[in-house]
């Protein structure tokens, strides 16, 4: 029997206990890869009876997770209490959405589970609990680097089967973005995307398109320079290393389907920029992937939505989608997977 | 009975490249001339080139002067050419580039500009430019919001570009400027004019109570001010400040997340925040009219195409798109 998806807890206040039970809901209808959630039965229980679902959960090892699926939602108990209440971020549930991560990463090390699905975390909510890493993606890449003695640049990558983009900045001010933007990221980004795109989405030779930082890609210098002097020696760089690159793009010419059918993924220089198109393009469906990992990770690529928590309004799309690339990125023998157009 | 259809100069824009042929398409349009009577603005050398190489009629009426224009001319008679000669037009050729033809542009813009502001057009449609050839011939230009603002005489900061396609239109506070301009350009006082700006071409629009939605700069509109405090310090203030003068406002929201939302307009901080969400959702029917001047004026928001210059197949779906936002723009001030 294949190896199960660990699947974390994430913010228990928010909508991800929702999500979970929904997509468990869905597995036979959608023929889910097992999962297993790493979390409290106690709080799971208690959530689905506030959505008014029936839904048998039972705590397993997991080795047991898989054989369990069918009939219950399988919980690996990731040893501290949950005691959130649903919409109210609350930092004492912190240690238990911690824990849950470390737990994932532990059993895919462990040869346990195939892949690490996280569910979403409040920021917010860590950090008042002294959690230190920016986020999900570097708390990983830190665990992963733990075990394997090397240091590890992970790369956020949203994937949909209409649009893979990879925001080369994230979480940062705007007007951090073009001091923190520097060939060298470039450059790494894009080899850990041809890479982790040959390796484990089965694209022989993957196509990067670059976009420039600012608008019509600056113009040869006359609007910004940075897409001259950064992007550009970039993009020379990539080729010259036997990557198919390009660029850079214009940003606003390069999301419509005949350009979206002549590369594989698209390297934005800031988060709106590549954010901006996938939600168009795939609002309910995108999913957060980490390259640049020696395991799979993915996750949905919302929040945690305070506000809609246990009231049955969540939708679980992203998560399912979320789950089901992280089964087709770890079947054995690896397969050719091309991002569909 | 005179003649109601609102008159509308198609300005050419790049001589080289496809404006000509897609403005003498959309002059000829039987559905454009249903709803307007139209005037191109070009240099009549090329516009003649361009007809021929396009299989287009010819039989032009060129005037020196807008007030010259033939407008009670039959169905099917000669088309007003309104002359904004390009220099050395007998070298013209197609998918080129240089000063001569960023002159002959800037003068197809500013005559149909001219004729608005003297009341002998009621909107101007411009074809689009080539920014290296107006560079080439030694002129500062920067996009058509801020070119009509000067012809204008209107103060530059209170132009903005607002694309439209289907029902949503989008107001962008800040432009053709890198990022890194751009951020220092976010002031409370700028992102106020937009709003601004946009509810009063709304309103000018026929919308009587318009609703706007503001997006942020920074990811996530700053997560609170975790990813950046401009919202917190800028936009947020703005909005207050446009609400505080009766403008149904809201925001900031990210960017990444608002489009869906129901409004009348969106105000967004950056080019390409607004210019991907347009050119994902409607590719080629994109409209871009300069708001916050005195006359109405749109552009189109794709580019010359030198690759199917002169070849007869460029689309004028977009220019007719702008024409029809213009005329129904136009109907709602007479009512108003």
């Amino acid at each position: 029997m294949r190896l199960p998806l660990a699947l974390s807890l994430g913010e228990p206040a928010g909508i991800g206990p929702d999500i979970t039970i929904k997509a468990w809901l869905r597995r036979s209808k959608l023929g889910l890869s097992p999962f297993y959630l790493i979390g409290d039965a106690h709080h799971i229980t208690q959530r689905a009876s506030a959505l008014g679902v029936r839904v048998p959960v039972t705590t397993v090892t997991p080795q047991e997770a898989a054989a369990a699926f069918p009939n219950a939602l399988p919980v690996v108990d990731c040893g501290i209490a949950v005691t959130a209440t649903p919409g109210i971020p609350d930092s004492s549930s912190a240690p238990a959405a911690i824990a849950a991560i470390e737990r994932a990463v532990a059993d895919v090390f462990a040869g346990k589970a195939s892949a690490v699905v996280t569910n979403p975390v409040a920021k917010n909510v860590l950090y008042k609990a002294g959690f230190a890493e920016p986020g999900h993606t570097e708390f990983l890449a830190k665990l992963a680097s733990a075990k394997t003695g090397k240091p590890l640049h992970p790369v956020m990558m949203l994937w949909a089967p209409e649009l893979a983009v990879i925001p080369v900045t994230i979480h940062l001010p705007l007007t951090e973005a073009p001091r923190v933007l520097t060939t060298d990221l470039i450059v790494t980004t894009g080899r850990i995307a041809a890479h982790d795109l040959r390796e484990r989405f089965g694209i022989a030779r993957p196509r990067l398109a670059i976009a420039g930082l600012n608008p019509h890609a600056g113009e040869d210098g006359t609007i910004g320079t940075e897409d001259r002097d950064i992007v550009a020696p970039a993009v020379r760089a990539l080729v010259a290393e036997g990557i198919d690159a390009r660029g850079p793009l214009p940003a606003d010419t390069m999301f419509h389907a005949a350009a979206r059918a002549s590369y594989d993924v698209a390297l934005c220089m800031y988060h709106d920029q590549a954010l901006i198109p996938i939600k168009t393009l795939a609002f309910d469906h995108g999913v957060n992937v980490t390259l640049g990992l020696p395991f799979v990770r993915t996750s949905p690529d919302h929040g945690t939505a305070f506000d809609i928590a246990s009231t049955g309004k969540a939708d679980e799309s992203s998560l399912v989608a979320a789950l089901q690339l992280a089964a087709r990125l770890t079947e054995k023998p690896a397969l050719a997977l091309a991002v569909a157009k | 009975m005179p003649n109601a259809l609102p008159r509308v100069a198609i300005a050419t824009g790049d001589p080289a490249g496809i404006g000509p042929e897609v403005g003498l398409k959309c002059a000829l349009d039987p559905a454009v001339n249903a709803i307007c009577r139209p005037m191109v603005v070009g240099d009549p050398l090329v516009l003649e080139r361009q007809a021929k190489a396009a299989g287009l009629k010819t039989t032009f009426n060129v005037i020196a002067e807008a007030r010259d224009a033939k407008w009670q001319g039959n169905p099917g008679g000669a088309l007003n050419v309104l002359s904004a000669p390009m220099p050395h037009a007998d070298q013209f050729e197609f998918g080129k580039s240089g000063a001569n033809y960023g002159l002959g542009a800037i003068a197809s813009a500013r005559r149909a500009v001219a004729a608005a502001l003297s009341n002998d057009v009621e909107a101007v449609v411009a074809a689009p430019q080539n920014e290296t050839s107006i560079h080439a011939a030694g002129i500062a230009f920067d996009g058509y919001p801020s070119f009509v603002a000067k012809e204008t005489g209107t103060d530059i900061h209170d132009v903005f570009l607002m694309l439209c396609f289907g029902e949503r239109r989008i107001v962008h506070t800040t432009l053709h400027v890198g990022v890194a301009e751009a951020v220092r350009l976010v002031t409370r006082e700028r992102v106020g004019r937009a709003i601004k700006a946009a509810d009063t071409a709304l309103k000018r629009l026929g919308i009587a109570s318009p609703k706007i939605i503001v997006g942020g700069l920074n990811p996530h509109a700053g997560e609170g001010g975790l990813f950046g405090r401009e919202e917190i310090e800028i936009i947020s203030p703005a909005i207050e400040d446009a609400k505080a003068t009766g403008i149904a406002v809201e925001g900031p929201y990210g960017a990444d997340t608002m489009f869906p939302k129901k409004c009348d307009a969106f105000v967004v901080m950056l080019h390409d925040q607004g210019h991907i969400t347009a050119k994902l959702l409607a590719p080629n029917q994109t409209a871009g009219l300069a708001i916050g001047t005195p006359i109405l004026f749109s552009s189109v928001a794709h580019g010359s195409a030198y690759d199917i210059a002169g070849k007869g197949v460029a689309s004028h779906a977009a220019m007719v798109e702008a024409i029809k936002r213009l005329v129904g723009a136009q109907a709602a001030a007479k009512a108003a």
